[in-house]
C-alpha cells in the first residue's frame, strides 16, 4: 500500500513538473531585458513603457522584450553585481565615461560601431561631429553605446523670488555672470526670508543624500580657479597637476564657505533628491544647482498642480583670476543603449536601438520627456527640431550649449568607478564639515595613484 | 531475497525526496560560501580576470583602521585583563571555578572597553560598531523584552492586542520602516523627534548626520523588541502554571519568582535569542544603509563596509571581510555557548 502511495506520489510529481516545464516552454516566448536607471521618474518612465509596447508589437512574435526599471543607485549596483555574475541584461542604460570603459575593457559589451554606421544612425549622428558627441563611449575608434541625450548642469532660479526679494538676474544669453563676491550677497539676501506663503525661504537647495549634487558644487568651481582640464590632468597624473594644488584646496573652501554662510537648507546633507525638488518646486528655494533633466520633472508636476513656474537659468558664478571661463559647463552626452556581448538576442537589442532612432519614438520622447536631444543639429545631431518641441529653458539650454566654452563630464561619470565612489564619499565628508578641504585633496590624490598603481588610471577615450 | 527491490526501494526513496532540496541548498548555500573563501585570495574588480595575491587581502584587513581600531582593541583589551582579574578574585572568595568567572570578566571587561572607549571618542571601526550595536542590543531589547512579555504573560485585559501591536514592525518590510523613520521621525525639517524638540525649546538635531548611529539603534530596537516579546511569550507559556502558584504559596518575591523560576526554565531561549541578537547584528544591513545613505556614510557596520568595498570593485577584499565576519561571529557563539553551558 505504502509502496502505491510513493510511486503514486512520485507519478504526480513528475507529470506537474513536466507539465510546467513542456507546456511552459512552448508556449511563453523567450525573454530579453532591458534596464533602464528611471524608476519614479513621471516622465521617463511612460516614454520607457511606450517603447517597450511598441518593441513588442513590431517586433514581439517570437521574442518578448521586458523592461526592468531601476532607481539611479540601485541601477548602478544591480548591473555592478550582474556584470560581476556574468549575467548582465541584454540592453542597458548607461551614462558613457569610466565606468563603462571597465566593463568594455572587462570584454562585456558588444561593438556598435556598425550599427552606428547604418544609414539611419548617420542621419541622427553626423560622422563629423560623433568625436564631439560620442567621445566617453569610444575606445580605439569603436563606438560601445547609443546616445539619446546631453545632460547640462546649472543654477535654476525662481524668478518670482529673485523679483521679489529685489535680486537682477544676470542673463546668460547677454554674457552676464555673477562673480562669487556677487553669488554670496544674493545668497544673504535671501537667507531668513519667507516666502508667500510665510515658508522659510533656502537661497539654495540640495539633495546632499545624492552625493553627486554635492559634486557639481565642487566641479564646477575646481573648473572656475583652475580650467576646463585641471581635473583630466590631476587625474591622469599630468607632470605639475595634481589633486593636492591650491586649485582643489580653494574649491573645497567655496563649498565651506557657502555652507558656513547658511546656502542651503537644514539638514541638505542628508537630503534626499525629492526632498531638495519638492522646496525648489514649492517656491521655498531661490537657486537649485541641478541638471537639464529636472526641468521636465518640474513642469509635469506643475502641470499636475495646475500651476506655472517662474523658471530660469544662469550661469555658475565665475571667480575673478580663475582660469575658467563662464561659458564653460558641467555636462555630456548620456544616456546611452548599451548591449550586452554575451546577449543571446542581439539582433534584437539592435532592434530596439533602431527603434530608439525612429521619428515616432523621438517625437514621444520629446513629447513626454522633453530633455536635450543629442540628434539635434544645434548641439552636433542632424535632425533639425522645431524649437516649439522644447520648454524655453531648455531651449536657453541648448543656446549656451552652442556657445560653450567645453562641457565637462561629471566627476563622477568620467573616472573609473573606485575614484567615482572616493569622490562622492569625500563630498559628503567635505560638506558635513568631516574633513577639511585639504584632506579632502589629498584623499583625491591617493585614490588616484592608486589607480594608476592598478593601471587603470591614466583613462583614455577615443 | 524476494523482498529485496522493495527493501532496496525503501531505502531509497528518502534520499530522492531531499535531493531537490539537497541541490538547491549546495548551489546556493554551500557553493557561494566556499566560493567566498577561494576569493578571498584574490584580487578582483568583480568584471575582470581574478589574480591570486595570497593572504594580501587578510594583510590589508590587518591594518585596515576603517575596519577595526587596534586602539579600540588595546584599551579593551586591557579592561578586559582588569575584569579577568576582578573576575578570579571573586571567584576565589566566593569559592568558585576560576576559569569560568576568569573568562566571564574577561568578556565584560572586553566589551565594557570596547562600549566605554567608543562613548569616549576613540575612533572606532566597523567591527567595534557592530560588536557594540549587538552588545546594546543583548543589554537593552531582551530585558525590555523580557519585562513586558512577563506583563504581558499576567492576566492583562487587551494583552493579545498588545502583543500584536508590539510585533508589527517585524512583519514590515525593514526598506520601508527606514524610510519612515528617515523622513517621519528622524527629518531636520519635518521630523518628530524634533517637533518634540522645538516644544521643550530645544535646538534641532540632524539626527541622521550627527548621530547616525543612535538613530539606527533606536529603530532598530524598536523593531526588534517585539519579535523577543513573542518568543518570550512562548518560552514563558510552556512553564507549568502549578510552579507559579506554589510560588505565590510560598511568598516568593518577584524577583525571586524571576530570579529562580523564569530565567533556569527559559535559559535555552534566552541564549537563542542573545544567537539572534549578536548574529542579526552581522547580518544587518539595510536599516543603516538606506537610513543613513551608507554608500558614501563614514559610519559603517562590517556588512555595509564589506558592501561599499564590493562597490568600489575591491571584491576579493570585500569577501576576506566576509571571512572573517564568519570566523568572529563562530568565536562570539562558542564564548555564548561555553558561558552558558549548553552543548548544541
Amino acid at each position: 500500500m505504502d509502496r502505491k502511495v510513493v510511486i503514486l506520489l512520485v507519478i504526480v510529481v513528475v507529470a506537474a513538473l513536466s507539465f510546467v516545464f513542456l507546456t511552459g516552454r512552448r508556449e511563453a516566448k523567450p525573454k530579453f531585458y532591458w534596464w533602464t536607471p528611471h524608476a519614479g521618474s513621471p516622465t521617463h518612465t511612460p516614454w520607457h513603457a511606450e517603447v517597450e509596447k511598441l518593441f513588442n508589437q513590431i517586433y514581439g512574435e517570437n521574442v518578448k522584450l521586458v523592461k526592468v526599471d531601476y532607481s539611479t543607485e540601485d541601477f548602478k549596483n544591480a548591473l555592478e553585481t550582474t556584470m560581476a555574475g556574468d549575467y548582465p541584461p541584454d540592453v542597458w542604460h548607461s551614462w558613457g565615461g569610466g565606468v563603462l570603459k571597465d566593463y568594455v575593457d572587462a570584454g562585456k559589451v558588444e561593438d556598435l560601431t556598425s550599427l552606428l554606421n547604418e544609414d539611419w544612425a548617420i542621419r541622427l549622428l553626423p560622422p563629423e561631429n560623433r568625436s564631439k558627441l560620442l567621445w566617453n563611449s569610444t575606445w580605439n575608434g569603436k563606438n560601445y553605446g547609443f546616445p539619446y541625450t546631453i545632460g547640462v548642469v546649472q543654477i535654476y532660479i525662481n524668478k518670482s523670488l529673485f523679483d521679489a526679494f529685489g535680486v537682477r538676474v544676470p542673463d546668460p544669453t547677454r554674457g552676464e555672470v555673477w562673480t562669487w563676491e556677487e553669488f554670496i550677497n544674493a545668497i544673504n539676501t535671501f537667507k531668513g526670508k519667507k516666502n508667500g506663503a510665510g515658508k522659510d525661504i533656502y537661497p539654495l537647495v540640495v539633495a546632499g543624500a545624492e552625493e553627486w549634487q554635492l559634486s557639481f558644487y565642487y566641479m564646477y568651481l575646481v573648473e572656475r580657479i583652475g580650467g576646463a582640464d585641471y581635473f583630466k590632468k590631476a587625474l591622469n597624473g599630468e607632470p605639475g597637476y595634481s589633486f593636492t594644488d591650491n586649485v582643489f584646496i580653494m574649491a573645497g573652501q567655496k563649498c565651506l564657505e557657502l555652507v558656513e554662510a547658511g546656502a542651503f537648507q537644514p539638514g541638505f546633507i542628508n537630503a534626499g533628491y525629492d526632498v531638495a525638488d519638492y522646496l525648489f518646486f514649492d517656491n521655498q528655494a531661490a537657486m537649485y544647482l541641478q541638471g537639464s533633466w529636472m526641468v521636465s520633472t518640474l513642469r509635469f508636476r506643475m502641470r499636475q498642480l495646475g500651476r506655472d513656474f517662474p523658471l530660469d537659468v544662469i550661469y555658475f558664478p565665475i571667480i575673478p583670476g580663475g582660469a575658467g571661463n563662464k561659458t564653460n559647463l558641467v555636462g555630456g552626452t548620456q544616456d546611452y543603449l548599451c548591449v550586452s556581448k554575451k546577449s543571446n538576442f542581439k539582433e534584437e537589442a539592435f532592434n530596439l536601438i533602431r527603434l530608439h532612432g525612429t521619428e515616432n519614438v523621438i517625437n514621444s520622447f520629446l513629447e513626454k520627456v522633453g530633455d536635450i536631444i543629442v540628434f539635434d543639429s544645434r548641439v552636433g545631431g542632424g535632425l533639425n527640431i522645431p524649437e516649439s518641441k522644447y520648454d524655453p529653458v531648455i531651449l536657453k539650454q541648448i543656446s549656451l550649449l552652442e556657445n560653450a566654452g567645453s562641457l565637462m563630464m561629471p566627476w563622477d561619470q568620467y573616472a573609473p568607478r573606485a575614484f567615482a565612489l572616493k569622490h562622492l564619499e569625500l563630498m559628503n565628508r567635505l560638506f558635513s564639515g568631516r574633513m577639511s578641504p585639504s584632506e579632502v585633496a589629498a584623499q583625491h590624490q591617493q585614490m588616484a595613484e592608486k589607480l594608476r598603481q592598478e593601471g587603470k588610471l591614466p583613462i583614455t577615450f577615443g | 531475497m524476494k523482498n529485496m527491490p522493495e527493501r532496496w526501494f525503501r531505502k531509497i526513496v528518502p534520499y530522492l525526496f531531499v535531493i531537490p532540496a539537497l541541490v538547491f541548498f549546495i548551489v546556493f548555500f554551500i557553493y557561494p560560501n566556499i566560493d567566498v573563501f577561494r576569493i578571498s585570495f584574490y584580487e578582483w574588480d568583480g568584471i575582470g580576470p581574478e589574480k591570486y595575491t595570497g593572504i594580501s587581502n587578510f594583510e590589508r584587513l590587518v591594518k585596515d583602521s576603517e575596519f577595526w581600531s587596534w586602539k579600540l582593541w588595546f584599551i579593551s583589551s586591557l579592561c578586559g585583563l582588569a575584569g579577568a582579574f576582578i573576575g578570579v578574585i571573586l571567584a576565589s572568595l566566593r569559592n568558585r571555578k576560576f576559569l569560568r568567572w576568569g573568562v566571564f570578566g574577561f568578556v565584560l571587561g572586553l566589551l565594557g572597553g570596547i562600549l566605554g572607549g567608543g562613548i569616549a571618542g576613540v575612533p572606532a571601526g566597523a567591527l567595534e560598531r557592530t560588536l557594540v550595536i549587538g552588545i546594546q542590543s543583548v543589554f537593552i531589547q531582551l530585558p525590555v523584552a523580557l519585562v513586558i512579555a512577563l506583563i504581558l504573560h499576567g492576566k492583562i485585559k487587551g494583552a493579545r492586542i498588545f502583543a500584536t501591536i508590539v510585533f508589527l514592525p517585524v512583519i514590515i518590510s525593514l526598506v520601508a520602516l527606514a524610510l519612515t523613520w528617515r523622513y517621519m521621525i528622524y527629518d531636520l525639517r519635518v521630523g518628530a523627534l524634533n517637533a518634540a524638540l522645538k516644544i521643550f525649546g530645544a535646538k534641532p538635531i540632524n539626527w541622521l548626520a550627527d548621530l547616525p548611529l543612535l538613530s539606527v539603534v533606536i529603530t532598530t530596537n524598536w523593531i526588534y523588541i517585539g519579535l523577543y516579546v513573542v518568543i518570550f511569550i512562548a518560552a514563558l507559556r510552556s512553564i507549568p502554571s502549578a510552579i507559579f502558584d506554589s510560588a505565590k504559596v510560598d511568598g516568593l518575591s518577584s524577583f525571586h519568582v524571576l530570579r529562580y523560576i523564569v530565567i533556569p526554565h527559559i535559559k535555552k531561549v534566552i541564549l537563542l535569542t542573545i544567537i539572534m541578537c549578536i548574529s542579526g547584528t552581522f547580518k544587518a544591513f539595510d536599516l543603516l544603509w538606506v537610513m543613513t545613505g551608507a554608500e558614501a556614510s563614514e559610519v559603517h557596520i562590517t556588512s555595509t563596509y564589506l558592501v561599499k568595498q564590493m562597490m568600489y570593485g575591491y571584491w576579493g577584499y570585500a569577501c576576506a571581510i566576509a571571512v572573517a565576519c564568519f570566523f568572529i561571529s563562530l568565536a562570539i557563539v562558542a564564548v555564548q555557548l561555553k558561558l552558558m553551558r549548553i552543548k548544541v
